[in-house]
């Protein structure tokens, strides 16, 4: 009996750790590594590079555009794959042909939206995403690169806002007075003025 | 009896064996649908705007960028811990963010501050917001308000009125920056708003 107790306790760790092993929802997912490699340049891809990356291995390198049919149906990068946005939530990696070994670039109209659709990708187990640098534009039928360098100088529109209030201050809103006090204080002063 | 032992041996075996496979494929069946939406909590310039002016506690305000840029303008009172040294110095940012009720990133673009938010969320850290669109979005709304020529509808004037009034707040205010980084929380500084006074006898003066 005692024998067979050691057997059972044996196969509920197994289980155990089998469960653990295969339960483990973010086991694709390492945070520090996606850091790493957004923080070296790994993860955004400017538009010349994606174009040549393209060209040089079209079979291992598949461009997805993420934006709604309606624009998708307008204009898109020629052999790109179609996969919206909101419809990723619900797709399947295994109906990427060989996604394991596939490069995915990602595009969209908003490089945000890319960097968010870069998130999903990875958390569906796809393991080469990469974002492209750039906005699809349907006037240029095609990718437009962006810049990541701030679109303003902070300081100095910090001094222009400081110089703007200076010249021209605003106003303090008005303050209400009462009226029945506006009234006595116009009396006593006609009452004195009269009486002078 | 021996016999016995190895049935439950091989299963407990091939359950560990597709467990580690479901490990290194990175496709975890559990949830899967569920836990696939990004869900990053963006937070307007606007409202961070009527938060900060109402001095709502509790916000913990994040900047990210590098530390030279930071030292060129900052939002008033925010910390700043630049994104590349997070890998490195993860204790650190685990202590001074811990018990933040409401941690906002804070970054030129609302790029950096994805993957900051990423970071934190998937590190079981904090679950931060991110200012839409970053420092850029942020002068462009408030500290570049500008009266439009179009017409403004009655929600568009109050809107314009805020900005207006949060700009003449936020450019009043010198650039106050934390000096120390990686120094834990540090207290924030308040600013009072002091009521002018009133003149209540001028017209009484000129009557006379």
């Amino acid at each position: 009996m005692k024998k067979r107790r050691g057997v059972n306790y044996l196969f509920c760790l197994i289980f155990i750790g089998a469960c653990t092993a295969g339960g483990n929802q973010n086991g694709n997912i390492a945070p520090e590594e996606i850091l790493t490699n957004y923080l070296a340049g790994d993860i955004i891809i400017s538009v010349s590079d994606a174009y040549e990356m393209y060209d040089q291995d079209t079979s291992g390198v598949t461009l997805l555009d993420i934006r709604d049919q309606s624009l998708f149906s307008k204009s898109h990068e020629l052999g790109a794959v179609h996969l919206p946005y909101n419809e990723m939530m619900h797709a399947k990696p295994q109906s990427f042909p060989n996604y394991k070994n596939q490069v995915f670039l990602v595009y969209s109209d908003q490089f945000t939206k890319a960097v968010d659709a870069f998130f999903v990708l990875k958390k569906k187990g796809l393991p080469n995403v990469k974002v492209i640098q750039g906005n699809f534009s349907e006037e240029a039928g095609m990718l437009v690169d962006i810049s990541m360098d701030a679109r303003y100088n902070y300081s100095d529109e910090f001094e222009k806002a400081k110089k703007r209030f200076e010249q021209k201050p605003v106003a303090p809103p008005p303050v209400v007075i009462p009226k029945r006090k506006v009234i006595t204080q116009k009396k006593k002063v006609v009452e004195e003025e009269e009486g002078c | 009896m021996k016999v016995k032992y190895i049935f439950p041996f091989f299963v407990g075996a091939f359950m560990l064996v597709i467990g580690c496979q479901q490990k290194q494929d990175g496709q975890p069946k559990m949830n899967f649908y569920k836990s696939q939406a990004v869900n990053h909590q963006l937070i307007q310039p606007d409202l961070l705007a009527h938060q900060l002016i109402n001095e709502e506690p509790d916000i913990f305000l994040l900047d990210i960028r590098a530390e030279e840029v930071f030292n060129d303008y900052a939002l008033p009172n925010s910390t700043n811990i630049p994104l590349a040294s997070w890998a490195e110095k993860k204790a650190e940012l685990e202590m001074i963010l811990r018990g933040q009720q409401k941690v906002i990133l804070i970054d030129q673009n609302g790029t950096d501050a994805r993957f900051a938010s990423f970071f934190l969320k998937h590190s079981n850290m904090v679950k931060p917001f991110i200012l839409d669109g970053g420092l850029d979005a942020w002068v462009e709304t408030i500290l570049m308000a500008q009266p439009s020529d179009e017409f403004l509808d009655d929600d568009q004037q109050e809107i314009f009125k805020f900005r207006e009034a949060a700009a003449m707040y936020f450019a009043g205010m010198s650039k106050a920056i934390e000096p120390a980084i990686f120094t834990g929380p540090v207290a924030k500084k308040r600013v009072k708003v002091v009521p002018k006074k009133k003149k209540i006898i001028n017209e009484e003066e000129e009557g006379c």
